[in-house]
């Protein structure tokens, strides 16, 4: 097992390079130059001063080819230094993690909250395939799915702040204010979650084991609940994962409309103001959180899975 | 001659597909005695596992069941649902083919045999372990074994497990539905071989569903042979082998490799859409008119009957 992880991490060092390069020639290639954006910005005139463009750049070592620069970059941040945003003169790791438990916690919740509902309805569903309780869960399931996050969150805004008041639209702080961008969240999360634990036990229903326990005798609840539940949950870890993952660095669009100062918001704010360090440095921290994450999640199968075993070679007696 | 302990009687079962509705069997006629190991033998898709799930009720939801399934007096198919469970495992066991697809892949084998002690017998935790230990070593599984996963059994030793656990409640009959289809020519012996001594040793009758004539002559009282979801010839095992009756019988034994392995010449007849007349009569080297336009029914001489237009009075 211990090897495994090694391995796993080691498999990630490329991985890691891989997107870091990507990130940095998709900067290099996008227009606008950094220089004189941000010192518009600053500024706030239209058209910066040559000299003080050509001194930003010099500083900032701009003016390098690229390779120079992605190799500075890489240096520094094997040191420990993904360098400082051009904007807020802050290191990058900690504008990071400022950030990061704010959006983290949004997810956890979301998330977890999304697994506590779906796992059980779409349990319900699959045991009472084609009824009339099964056709109503699925028009849900595919209402949440279907609806994408921006617009859910301006109708949840719009009905439950604007209409009936019960949560004030901007109100970061509370512990209301959780609220509307965590239901978001996880209506689009619970809703595929709950489709696919469906589709998985409806599957593991027809196998054979299933057959056999009830050929067994054991009643249908045990059937569905013990002898199912653990064979259809695995797909379920997986997609949890991959939303969960996910969700660490995208949550861009809710955060936005919620007004929510987390890590998404901050990188788009930085990528309109091509603030190179703070993209670089969030893609980076993202991509190795999402990698960590799935690494877990593939810990994790072992646990419910006795057939996934790493590194141990197949007993035969 | 032994009391009779499981009687189907005309049992059909139809199955609503998209395709239309298939005719899987077809006034099934079947006995077992106390005791009795009877083969039901028959190519591949002529509906034999059909017979076998129908009598513990285990076909899918599309499945439409009509005739008599009489277990110790009860007619199986007007059970409720809590009725039956008592009867599955408890009473009636069953194996079946591909034993690595048929025990759960997240539990410990120990734990699946010790299950259905658990539900019938209503053993305690350590009880019930200590038992199925016992059946373990019964069936010839090391009892070290007890927490390891299917996945790491061969697929012999995986249909072990499955005796063991069928062999939990000391049922009256255990219907093996091709038990040593896939496992290779020893372990197949060796299967049988435990099956054999177990249902002897603890009086169990076997309906043993097969497409192997070795299997049958090996393990079997009597015998019923089976075409496109119709029995067509039933006899006891010794007077079969020496005069099978029904062409496809006849074709049957002419097709193993002893007899010079001739086969039988075209394939099943689709089941959704049958012939008129007998259903074997496209393959059928005696083939007359008859044949071509009406059903025979079964005909009964002393210890076999044959459902063919040839031997009808």
């Amino acid at each position: 097992m211990n090897s495994y992880i090694i391995k796993r991490m080691l498999a990630a060092v490329p991985v890691m390079i891989g997107i870091s390069l990507l990130s940095y020639s998709l900067l290099y290639i996008s227009p606008g130059d950094p220089a004189e954006i941000l010192l518009r910005l600053q500024l706030g005139t239209v058209n910066p001063d040559a000299a003080a463009v050509e001194a930003f750049r010099a500083e900032h070592g701009l003016n390098d080819p690229i390779y120079i620069q992605y190799g500075n970059w890489l240096g520094n941040v094997l040191k420990g230094d993904m360098g400082r945003s051009f904007r807020t003169g802050r290191p990058v790791i900690e504008e990071f993690f400022a950030r990061f438990p704010l959006t983290f916690q949004l997810v956890l919740i979301a998330e977890i909250l999304a697994l506590l509902i779906a796992v059980p309805l779409g349990i319900v569903s699959s045991s009472m395939h084609n009824s009339v309780v099964d056709h109503i869960l699925r028009f849900f399931a595919l209402i949440g799915v279907s609806m994408p996050s921006f617009w859910l969150g301006l109708l949840l805004i719009f009905f439950i702040s604007l209409h009936l008041r019960l949560i004030p639209v901007l109100s970061y702080g509370s512990s209301m204010s959780l609220v509307l961008p965590i239901t978001t969240l996880c209506i689009g999360s619970a809703a595929s979650i709950m489709r696919l634990t469906r589709a998985s036990m409806l599957e593991v229903l027809r196998q054979n084991y299933i057959r056999t326990a009830r050929a067994k005798g054991v009643n249908e609840v045990q059937v569905i609940w013990h002898h199912a539940f653990r064979n259809a949950l695995i797909p379920v870890i997986t997609i949890f994962g991959i939303h969960l993952g996910h969700l660490a660095g995208g949550t861009v669009i809710v955060e936005t409309i919620f007004s929510w100062p987390g890590v998404g918001r901050f990188l788009v704010d930085s990528i309109y103001a091509r603030d190179f360090p703070v993209i670089q440095g969030f893609v980076f921290l993202i991509s190795l959180i999402f990698l960590l994450i799935s690494l877990s999640i593939d810990i994790a199968y072992s646990v419910f899975d006795p057939r996934i075993r790493y590194d141990v070679p197949k007993l035969e007696r | 001659m032994a009391a009779s302990l499981l009687e189907i009687r005309d049992l059909n079962v139809k199955f609503r597909t998209d395709a239309g509705l298939v005719d899987a069997c077809n006034g099934i006629d079947l006995m077992i005695r106390e005791r009795e190991s009877l083969c039901l033998i028959g190519e591949s898709g002529c509906g034999k596992s059909v017979v076998a799930l129908a009598i513990l009720n285990l076909l899918p939801e599309n499945a439409i069941i009509s005739g008599e399934v009489i277990f110790k007096g009860r007619d199986l198919l007007n059970l409720n649902e809590k009725e039956m469970r008592g009867v599955r495992g408890n009473e009636i066991s069953m194996i079946f083919e591909q034993p690595g697809t048929c025990l759960n892949p997240v539990f410990p084998i120990g734990d699946q045999i010790a299950e259905a002690l658990r539900i019938h017998e209503h053993l305690r935790k350590n009880e019930a372990k200590e038992k199925a230990v016992e059946l373990m070593v019964h069936v010839g599984i090391s009892p070290q074994r007890y927490g390891e996963y299917p996945h790491q059994f061969s697929g012999g030793m995986q249909q072990r497990v499955m005796i063991a656990m069928a062999l939990a409640f000391r049922p009256s009959i255990i219907v093996a539905d091709e038990p040593t289809t896939s496992l290779d020519l020893i372990t197949q012996a060796q299967i049988l071989d435990l099956l054999k001594k177990v249902s002897q040793e603890n009086n169990i009758s076997l309906f043993l569903i097969t497409h192997d004539l070795g299997v049958v002559w090996e393990m079997c009282d009597s015998l019923a042979v089976m075409y496109a979801g119709e029995i067509v010839e039933r006899a006891p095992i010794y007077e079969f082998f020496h005069s099978p009756m029904h062409p496809y019988s006849k074709a049957l034994l002419g097709s193993i490799s002893k007899s010079g392995f001739h086969p039988i010449g075209g394939s099943v007849p689709n089941l959704t859409d049958l012939l008129d007349g007998c259903r074997f009569h496209p393959r059928c080297d005696k083939c007359s008119d008859i044949c071509k336009k009406l059903r025979p029914k079964m005909t009964y001489f002393s210890t076999r009957g044959v459902r063919c237009h040839h031997y009808s009075a």
